[in-house]
C-alpha cells in the first residue's frame, strides 16, 4: 500500500508541482491550501504518513497546524521561505521530522520525503512496477512471482529507478547514492549495470535513456 | 616636536636674548655712570686741590722768596690740602707723592698744556685700576698737580654687579622659560583633549564630545568639533538607518521572490525530468507563466520603488483634472469590481507631481476598492490641504496599522495575492508622500473602512 501524504500550501503553483511528483513517486496524497481546512479534515481523516506543511499558511499557520498533525502521530516535514526563521523552525524540530527552505529541488524534497519515512518507520518496504514486486528489507525481486537473482549493486540501481519511476535518474545521481561519493569509477559502470537490469527483467523498453542525461523508468 | 615644545622653545630664546641684551644694556649703563662718577670725582678732587694750593701759594709766597723757601712753601701748602692721592711736581721732579704710581708717566704735562688746563687719563698701572687727572700751572716755577685715584675698588664693583646680574638674569630666564612652558602646556591641554576625542571618534565611539572649556579659540574650535561630530553622528545614523531599510527591503524582496522561483523550479524540473501527460505539461507550462507574470509585476514595482526619487516635478497646479484623472483611469476596473468612486473637489490648487500624485492615488482607490465589498461605495475627495481616499470596506486591524506602509507587508496574505497584489503598494505611496513633503494619515475602524488622508505641508 502506498505511502499517504498530506500537502498544506497556500500556492497553487507549488502544491500542485508538489502533487505531481508524489504522484508520479507513487505516493497517495491530499492537498489544503487553508491550515484551518486542512485541521478540520484532519479530524475525520488522519490516515496520513506525512505531513508536508508550509509555515505561512492562511486560516492557521505551520506551527499552529503541526499540533493537530502531532495528536494523529504524523510526522511532518516544514516547507518554508523563511530562511531567517531556520534556527526557530529547528526549536521546533523536537516534534517535526525536517524542514525544507524555498527554493527547493524536487529530487531534494522526494529523498527527505524518503528518509522521513524510513525514520518513524513508515516507508513502504515493497515496492512494485508492474509485475515486478521488490522487497526492500529482504533484498528480493520477484517477477510475476518468481524470484529473481540481482547483484546488490544492480539491486540498488533498480530500487532507485522504481523509486523514482517516471522521473529521470542522472548517472552522476545513481553513481552517488549507490556507489558514493568516493567511487572513482567512470559513468560507463552504471551503464552496464543499467544493461544488466534491462536483460535480467526484461524491461529494456521500460528503461528509458535519456540522452546526455541518464535513464528513466517508465511505466 | 609638540606644539607646545615649539612655542616654549621659541618664547624661552626670545625671553633670553631680551635679558640678555637689556642686562647689557643696563651693565654698560651703569658701568659708564659709575666710572663717569668717579672720574667727575677726582676732576673735582684735582680742581680744588690745585685751586687751594695755589691761593696758599699766592698768599703766603713772598715776591722774593728764595729757593728753599719756596720748596718748602710748595711741600707745606701742598700737604694742606692733599691726602695721600695728591702728587705735586716743581720743574718736572716730583716734591710731595705718597701714591705708588708716578701719574707724569701715565699723563705728562709739558709746554704745549695751557696753564690750569685739566687733563686725565684713566688705565692699569702696575695691575691697579687708576684714574689720574692733572693740570699745570706756574708761579715762577712750574707746579703740575696731580690726583691719583685707586679705582681698581669701583672696577671690582662694577665686575660684582655684572656677575649678580648674570645669575639674576639667569634665573630670570629659567623661571620665565619654566613659566612659559606651564602657560604653553595649559594652553594647549584642550588641544590634546581635543585630539583625544577625534582620535575616539575616528575609532567608532561616534556619541563622543570634547569639552569646550574656556571661551576662547580653542574652546570655539572645539565647539565647532563638536557640531561637526554632531553633523558627523547624524549622518552616520541616518546611513545606518538607511542601510537597515535597505536591507530589510532586501529581506522583503528575496523573501518575495522565493515563491514564485520555487514554483518555476519545480515545474521545470518536472517538465525536464518527468515523464507527464499532455494535460498536465500544460497545466505546469501555465503555472511557470504565470508565476512569470508576477515576477514581471513584481520587478516594475520594485524599479518604480527605487527610482522614484529621480524624477519629480513639484509645481501648483488645480487639484480638480488630478481627481477626474484617477477616477477616469480606475473607472473600468472599479466597475469590474463594483466598487464606484465618487469624487468631491473644494480644493483649488496644490503643490505635486501630477504623475506621481495619481499613482499614489491610484494606489490608495485599489486598496480601498480591495477591502471593499461589490456595492460599497469608495470616496476620494480633496478639501484645503488634505486629499483623502475613503471606503467602507474591512478596514485594517489595529496591529497591522502601524506596518501597512512597510514593503511586501500583507495583513492578509491569501486574499492580498488573490487580488494581485504584491505588498508594495503603500510602500510606493509612503515613498511619493515623501517626495512631496506630505504625510499619510491613515484611519481605520475594522469593520467600518478606512481613510487614507494625504496632508499636503501648507
Amino acid at each position: 500500500m502506498p505511502n499517504r501524504i498530506l500537502i498544506v500550501e497556500d500556492d497553487k503553483g507549488i502544491s500542485d508541482g508538489i502533487a505531481v511528483n508524489l504522484q508520479y513517486a507513487g505516493y497517495e496524497y491530499a492537498v489544503f491550501g487553508d491550515g484551518l481546512e486542512a485541521a478540520e479534515y484532519l479530524e475525520q481523516d488522519h490516515s496520513f504518513d506525512l505531513a508536508l506543511l508550509d509555515i505561512m499558511l492562511p486560516g492557521l499557520d505551520g506551527f499552529a497546524l503541526f499540533e493537530h498533525t502531532e495528536r494523529y502521530n504524523i510526522p511532518v516535514i516544514y516547507i518554508t521561505a523563511k530562511t531567517d526563521s531556520v534556527s526557530e523552525i529547528k526549536g521546533l524540530r523536537g516534534g517535526a521530522e525536517d524542514y525544507i527552505v524555498k527554493p527547493f529541488e524536487m529530487v531534494t524534497l522526494l529523498v527527505r520525503i524518503e528518509k522521513a519515512l524510513e525514520r518513524t518507520g513508515k516507508l513502504n518496504r515493497v515496492l512494485r512496477f508492474c509485475d515486478i514486486t521488490v522487497d526492500t528489507e529482504n533484498r528480493t525481486v520477484l517477477r510475476c512471482g518468481a524470484e529473481i537473482e540481482l547483484k546488490p549493486l544492480e539491486f540498488d540501481v533498480l530500487v532507485m529507478l522504481v523509486k523514482y519511476k517516471n522521473r529521470t535518474m542522472s548517472r552522476e545521481r545513481l553513481l552517488n547514492e549507490i556507489w558514493g561519493v568516493d567511487f572513482f569509477g567512470g559513468s560507463r559502470t552504471v551503464d552496464v549495470h543499467i544493461a544488466n537490469i534491462r536483460r535480467k527483467l526484461g524491461l529494456g523498453d521500460e528503461i528509458k535513456t535519456i540522452s546526455k542525461t541518464g535513464y528513466r523508468l517508465e511505466d | 616636536m609638540k606644539l607646545w615644545m615649539k612655542t616654549a622653545a621659541v618664547c624661552a630664546t626670545v625671553l633670553l636674548a631680551v635679558v640678555a641684551v637689556c642686562s647689557a644694556l643696563l651693565l654698560a649703563q651703569a658701568k659708564y655712570s659709575l666710572l663717569e662718577l668717579t672720574a667727575g670725582q677726582v676732576r673735582e678732587k684735582q680742581e680744588s686741590l690745585k685751586t687751594s694750593f695755589v691761593s696758599m701759594m699766592n698768599y703766603y709766597l713772598p715776591e722774593n722768596a728764595n729757593e728753599a723757601v719756596r720748596h718748602s712753601m710748595a711741600v707745606y701748602c701742598f700737604s694742606q690740602f692733599a691726602d695721600e692721592t695728591g702728587v705735586l711736581l716743581r720743574d718736572g721732579e716730583t716734591l710731595v707723592s705718597q701714591a705708588a704710581v708716578q701719574p707724569e708717566v701715565l699723563l705728562p704735562l709739558d709746554e704745549q698744556t695751557a696753564v690750569n688746563e685739566q687733563r686725565e687719563y684713566a688705565g692699569l698701572w702696575q695691575g691697579q685700576q687708576v684714574m689720574v687727572a692733572g693740570s699745570r700751572t706756574y708761579m715762577q716755577s712750574t707746579y703740575d698737580v696731580y690726583v691719583v685715584q685707586d679705582v681698581t675698588a669701583v672696577y671690582n664693583q662694577i665686575a660684582d654687579m655684572t656677575r649678580r646680574f648674570v645669575v639674576i638674569s639667569a634665573a630670570g630666564v629659567v623661571l620665565g622659560t619654566l613659566l612659559i612652558v606651564l602657560l604653553v602646556r595649559r594652553a594647549s591641554r584642550p588641544l590634546g583633549r581635543l585630539g583625544l576625542a577625534a582620535r575616539e571618534i575616528t575609532g567608532g565611539d561616534y556619541a563622543k564630545r570634547a569639552i569646550t572649556g574656556a571661551r576662547d579659540e580653542v574652546g570655539r574650535l572645539a565647539a565647532d568639533f563638536n557640531r561637526m561630530a554632531d553633523a558627523v553622528q547624524a549622518h552616520v545614523a541616518q546611513l545606518e538607518e538607511t542601510a537597515r531599510r535597505q536591507q530589510l527591503f532586501i529581506g522583503g524582496v528575496t523573501h518575495e521572490y522565493k515563491t514564485p522561483l520555487t514554483t518555476l523550479l519545480l515545474h521545470a524540473d518536472t517538465l525536464l525530468n518527468t515523464k507527464m501527460s499532455d494535460e498536465e505539461r500544460e497545466r505546469s507550462l501555465r503555472h511557470i507563466y504565470s508565476q512569470c507574470e508576477w515576477l514581471e509585476r513584481l520587478t516594475q514595482k520594485l524599479l518604480k520603488l527605487l527610482t522614484l526619487q529621480e524624477d519629480i516635478a513639484l509645481r501648483e497646479q488645480p487639484v480638480k483634472p488630478l481627481l477626474d484623472a484617477v477616477a477616469q483611469s480606475m473607472a473600468d476596473l472599479l466597475e469590474q469590481r463594483g466598487t464606484p468612486l465618487t469624487v468631491e473637489c473644494r480644493t483649488d490648487t496644490l503643490v505635486f507631481d501630477f504623475d506621481l500624485m495619481r499613482s499614489l492615488l491610484a494606489n490608495l482607490a485599489d486598496n480601498a476598492s480591495k477591502a471593499s465589498q461589490p456595492g460599497q461605495r469608495i470616496w476620494l475627495s480633496a478639501q484645503a490641504n488634505v486629499i483623502e481616499v475613503r471606503d467602507e470596506g474591512h478596514g485594517i486591524q489595529p496591529e497591522d496599522l502601524e506596518r501597512v506602509t512597510e514593503p511586501f507587508y500583507m495583513a492578509d496574505r491569501s486574499r492580498s495575492k488573490k487580488h494581485g497584489g504584491v505588498g508594495l503598494g503603500l510602500a510606493l505611496v509612503r515613498r511619493i508622500e515623501e517626495a512631496h513633503g506630505a504625510r499619510l494619515e491613515l484611519v481605520s475602524t475594522p469593520g467600518q473602512g478606512t481613510t487614507a488622508r494625504v496632508i499636503f505641508p501648507r
